[in-house]
């Protein structure tokens, strides 16, 4: 068997350029694939090193509501009913003004956290007498993680700026600690460590407590606390509260992994691609083994064998490559993240085995898959080596109704899976690969019928070329359907995508349209796509602008529920979209509901509606907690937005100070009087806040341009996927093109002998490549079309809940047309040179 | 413009109609690391137009490479050859293409027919290869096909004919479009002896009668006593053989 291999390898040895597109394939496949994991899995390892970083050893959690739980209560839990094992936390994030980037502060009480978190313990870290008194003593001082001090050349003493909200603060580094553990190693990264005082006043908490940490070994323990409770507080294990925000990224990072997958299944058609073409040139000394007394058995291993080594070096490099892309894509992952869902502070890629692992097996396995059909060809060669080509074509073409009946299969279960009631992803991509399974078998059929066209069209216009294009293409239809087949799907996946993304975004830009009807828009700065909350004051002080006619303002956070996970609360004191609000369903009129509103009741957005499975009936109410115990709010409307893939809660700022006694705010919306212009009062309020706020004030155009750069942004990912899957596919049309043009160095030679110039040669060779991409490109219109309707009305709906209006744009059309041509063509540039340079007598000799 | 040009020339059949092709110390060699291996050396020889040429010689003597160098489709190392007033080696790589799309018609030992193409398509592919393929020159070409005895199948594909038929068609193609000099390269070499003797009486019967010049390399004694001269190359050298005499001509003495 080792002699075999070795036989097998050789001939690769001679084919280097192809050996090394098969190995290409393979290693960007396996990388696009684990780039993506390794990516998904730091992602959610930063998440889980600074939850367990906060949540230590804690067994419950006492929590409350926005505002917080009050430092009365620890005070009471501990001293009257002498709950030992508990420690506060206040925590939240900020921005370091230097770094630029967020980080997470952890207020603690130092004499209570050894049962919690032991790295930030006085005796762990060997702080001095002086450094601990001052962590407690001096305000405004804050302890730093080794790493992260060295890495940002912190001394002992610096001062740091940090903002939060508008507000800027300035804290001291007092000391360095280093925990043994590597997870809080790695946490410390991105957090600083303060006091509870300290850390109440950086995140404007002042008397609060983000939530209180216990430690309980028996269950009748939690019961006991649960009845001590006052309303609006409750407890709950940290398991549950993370798995709320490891819940609302799922769908996120499962459209990633299947998107990634794509490139792994382009990968498939280069390798059976030039496997089979392997085996088509090796017929005679495959004849000539089986003659030699080389079993079936051993020819079918031999080729099986020979495709495990170029899969395992495949791995090789993807794996590499996969980490170095994977760097690059844990960057928009970790922002799309901090964008949508829950602040990360950490962007290390973490090089798990786990996905270096799935990556091997998938990328060998899939390399093997695709060497089945091709193997199972080479082992039926007869010991007279006679497999001759025209035979596999003819079988090809005898097979083409029996291979349309299996697309017309795979279409009708892609239909049946995709229009199944049922809200999982997972059945949707099944769908979506049955379908793209069907239509890659219709193109045999599609492929004969479109050559069969432009053979009558000769009658119109009479080419040679194009004639010898469209037959050659046709005589070597087990290998051109399946470039045409890899090429159309890439394509398609191209049309697909830009037609989602485009109808998502003209969507998106209407839907603001709509509901940014004030001209300015008041924030804090954030790195991220969430809002820090402000005191009121501020209002006041936009009121007093006289050219500001009046003010709305809005309370922006998320909240932990115990029915719904983590709820995106919005509080307005007036909608500022009231007219021109566009719902999917409304109990009432614009006016009606508005009322309704002010009186207690809800508008949800479509996503929380389609995910909580709330029914556009009136009736519908949701419960939340609030500071006097659960809350029921009839739902009055449910409206579109494309803000949250969680879905937002509105409701009327009266109606959220009251349940959750929070008076801030976290964005202010003015109108100005007629006439009056916009940037002139923006360039005004600026001037008001300056030095004394650090407010973003934007005009209401600018504020829609900075929502379409976050979208642009979480999209950046996709559009780089496209890229790369793009990349697979035109490596697999080259080594198609080359191949099937090589092999064919002789016919070219005998063109030449007879007159064809080497011009001729090159229009030639270009005319065939120009078809194969054309037919590709034309066949990709319907299945593009076909899987952006997928992507928008059922992918779409089951990760995010949205409602996107399709828009497809000839221009889509067009210039993935022109992609598949272009690449096509590109393909054929090589092959089309060297033969056009070749030599007739050494063409001639070729075999 | 250059091509128009180009295409006037090489179509001006006057310039090597009736002219005699003549090679002027021709010499093929190749180099294996520092060691020269002739394959042709200094050949020195005139054919004369319309005569029907023989060559002779064992396997691997150097008459395939000789075909090559009279074709254009290879060139020499050294020397000169002339095919009417054209000096062939002075020709470009396009030049010398051109020339042979108008002037010399090949016929190899395998066929080597175009598969993509129909038998009648495989015929007019000079001319349709030159843009000049008019409804009188398919007419032609069927009536070509009409002589080998394929008129019925020229709509048919390559792969659906015998090895004889494709000789024939092979035969037809470097008939129509009216070179001045056939080169054949062991046309019967791949064919049963009933078959080959039909293909080689129709191919001399053609090329007589259109007044032709053929050169072709072969093994069959029997195309000797056809022949109007015979060569045989020996020792790199080309040299007269004796058409009656064939024992020397075969090589046997060198073994």
């Amino acid at each position: 068997m080792i002699t075999l291999l070795r036989i097998g390898l050789r001939y690769h040895k001679h084919h280097l350029l192809q050996s090394f597109l098969l190995i290409l394939g393979i290693a960007l496949g396996v990388a696009v694939v684990i780039a993506i994991d390794l990516a998904n899995t730091s992602a959610k390892d930063s998440f889980q090193t600074s939850v367990d970083s906060v949540v230590g050893k804690a067994t419950h959690q006492i929590v409350g509501g926005p505002s917080g739980i009050e430092d009365e209560f620890y005070r009471k839990l501990r001293i009257e009913y002498r709950v030992r094992k508990s420690a506060p936390v206040v925590h939240g994030y900020v921005r370091a003004v230097d770094w630029k980037r967020p980080i997470q502060v952890l207020g603690i009480d130092p004499f209570a956290e050894a049962p919690f978190r032991s790295y930030v313990t006085i005796e762990e870290n060997n702080l001095s007498g002086g450094v601990f008194g001052d962590f407690i003593c001096q305000p405004g001082t804050v302890l730093l993680g080794q790493e992260l001090a060295e890495r940002e050349n912190i001394k002992k003493g610096s001062l740091l700026t940090l903002e939060r909200g508008a507000q800027l603060f300035q804290v001291r580094v007092i000391g360095f600690i280093s925990p043994s553990t590597t997870t809080a190693s790695q946490s410390l990264q991105g957090m600083m460590i303060a006091d509870i005082a300290t850390a109440q006043e950086i995140l404007g908490k002042i008397g609060k407590l983000s939530h209180i940490d216990l430690y309980l070994s028996q269950e009748n323990e939690a019961e006991k606390i649960r009845e001590i409770l006052p309303p609006g507080l409750s407890l709950k294990r940290p398991q549950v509260r993370n798995s709320y925000i490891a819940q609302m990224i799922r769908a996120f990072e499962f459209n990633l992994s299947a998107l990634s997958l794509m490139s792994l299944i382009i990968g498939m058609f280069l390798i059976y691609n030039t496997i089979t073409f392997s085996i088509v040139q090796r017929r005679s000394v495959l004849g000539t083994l089986r003659a030699l007394g080389v079993t079936r058995k051993q020819i079918f291993l031999m080729i099986l064998g020979e495709t495990f080594v170029f899969g395992l070096l495949g791995v090789i490099f993807g794996i590499g490559l996969g980490i170095f892309l994977g760097k690059i894509v844990l960057g928009f992952v970790v922002q799309s993240i901090s964008d949508f869902y829950y602040t990360l502070t950490l962007s290390r890629l973490n090089i798990s085995s786990w996905s270096l692992l799935k990556g091997t097996v998938l990328g060998v396995l899939t390399a093997l898959i695709a060497a089945l059909f091709p193997a199972y060809e080479a082992m039926k060669t007869p010991p007279t080596g006679l497999m001759i080509r025209s035979l596999l074509e003819d079988k090809v073409f005898r097979y083409i109704p029996r291979i349309t009946l299996g697309g017309v299969f795979f279409f009708a279960l892609g239909i049946g899976l995709l229009v199944m009631p049922s809200n999982r992803i997972e059945l949707g991509f099944l769908g979506l690969f049955a379908i793209i399974l069907g239509s890659v078998l219709f193109v045999p059929l599609l492929t004969v019928v479109c050559m069969w066209g432009i053979e009558r069209c000769q009658n119109l216009y009479p080419s040679l070329f194009l004639k010898m294009a469209a037959r050659s293409i046709s005589r070597s239809l087990s290998r051109t359907t399946v470039a045409i087949a890899s090429l159309m799907v890439a394509v398609s996946l191209i049309i697909g995508v830009s037609i989602m993304i485009g109808s998502f975004r003209n969507t998106v830009e209407s839907w603001l349209q709509t509901v940014l009807t004030a001209d300015i828009f008041i924030s804090t700065p954030s790195e991220t796509g969430r809002l820090n909350s402000f005191d009121r004051e501020i209002i006041s002080v936009v009121a007093s602008v006289k050219e500001i006619k009046e003010v709305a303002t809005s309370q922006t956070l998320q909240l932990e529920t115990p029915t719904y996970g983590m709820v995106n609360l919005n509080a307005v004191d007036r909608d500022i979209a009231r007219k021109t609000r566009l719902y999917l369903w409304q109990d009432g009129t614009h006016d009606e509901v508005y009322q309704k509103l002010q009186e207690g009741g809800v508008i949800v957005t479509e996503p929380f509606a389609y995910r909580h499975k709330i029914k556009a009936l009136p009736g519908n109410f949701i419960e939340l907690p609030t500071n006097f115990g659960q809350k029921r709010f009839p739902v009055v409307g449910i409206s579109y937005s494309y803000s949250s893939d969680q879905g937002i809660v509105v409701m009327a700022s009266p109606v959220y100070r009251k349940y959750w006694e929070d008076h801030r705010v976290s964005g202010v919306a003015a109108y100005i009087h007629e006439g009056e212009n916009v940037s002139a009062v923006v360039a005004k309020l600026e001037k008001l806040f300056s030095g004394r706020y650090n407010f973003v004030v934007q005009s209401n155009r600018n504020l829609r341009l900075s929502a379409l750069k976050i979208f642009d942004r979480t999209f950046t990912i996709t559009t780089a996927l496209r890229i790369l899957v793009a990349l697979v596919a035109f490596i697999g049309i080259l080594s198609t093109v080359m191949a099937l043009l090589l092999e064919r160095t002789k016919e070219f030679g005998i063109l030449r002998a007879n007159g064809m110039t080497p011009g001729q040669i090159f229009r030639l060779i270009l005319w065939e490549t120009s078809l194969l991409g054309l037919i590709a490109g034309i066949l990709s219109i319907p299945l593009g079309t076909i899987m952006a309707a997928i992507l928008v009305y059922v992918i779409n709906i089951r990760s995010f809940g949205w409602t996107i209006i399709f828009q497809p744009e000839l221009s889509y059309y067009i210039y993935t047309v022109a992609i598949a041509l272009g690449a096509a063509l590109a393909a054929g540039l090589y092959p089309a040179w060297r033969l056009q340079k070749a030599k007739v007598i050494q063409s001639l000799r070729a075999e | 413009m250059n091509d128009i040009n180009q295409m006037n020339q090489m179509n001006d059949t006057n310039n090597v109609n009736n002219n005699r092709v003549v090679l002027k110390n021709i010499s093929k060699f190749y180099w294996e690391g520092e060691k020269r291996l002739d394959i042709l050396k200094d050949i020195q020889v005139e054919f004369p137009p319309g005569k029907f040429i023989a060559l002779i010689g064992k396997s691997g003597s150097g008459k395939s490479t000789l075909l090559n160098l009279i074709s254009g489709i290879d060139t020499p190392s050294e020397g000169e050859i002339e095919i009417g007033s054209f000096s062939l080696t002075r020709l470009t790589e396009k030049e010398r293409t051109l020339f042979r799309r108008n002037h010399i018609g090949i016929i190899f030992q395998f066929f080597n027919l175009i598969p993509t193409l129909t038998v009648l398509e495989n015929v007019t592919l000079c001319q349709e290869l030159g843009g000049y393929n008019s409804a009188q020159d398919r007419k032609e070409a069927l009536q070509i096909l009409e002589q080998v005895g394929l008129g019925e199948k020229a709509q048919s594909f390559p792969d659906r004919l015998s090895g004889g038929e494709q000789q024939r068609v092979s035969i037809a193609r470097a008939l129509a479009h009216k070179p001045s000099l056939i080169i054949a390269d062991e046309p019967t070499g791949n064919l049963d002896v009933e078959t080959g003797k039909v293909v080689l009486d129709l191919l001399i019967k053609l090329v007589r009668e259109n007044g032709k010049t053929l050169i072709m390399a072969t093994h069959s004694l029997e195309v000797l006593s056809l022949a109007d001269q015979a060569y045989t190359i020996k020792n790199s050298q080309l040299a007269p053989a004796n058409k009656n005499f064939s024992d020397n001509i075969l090589g046997k003495d060198e073994d």
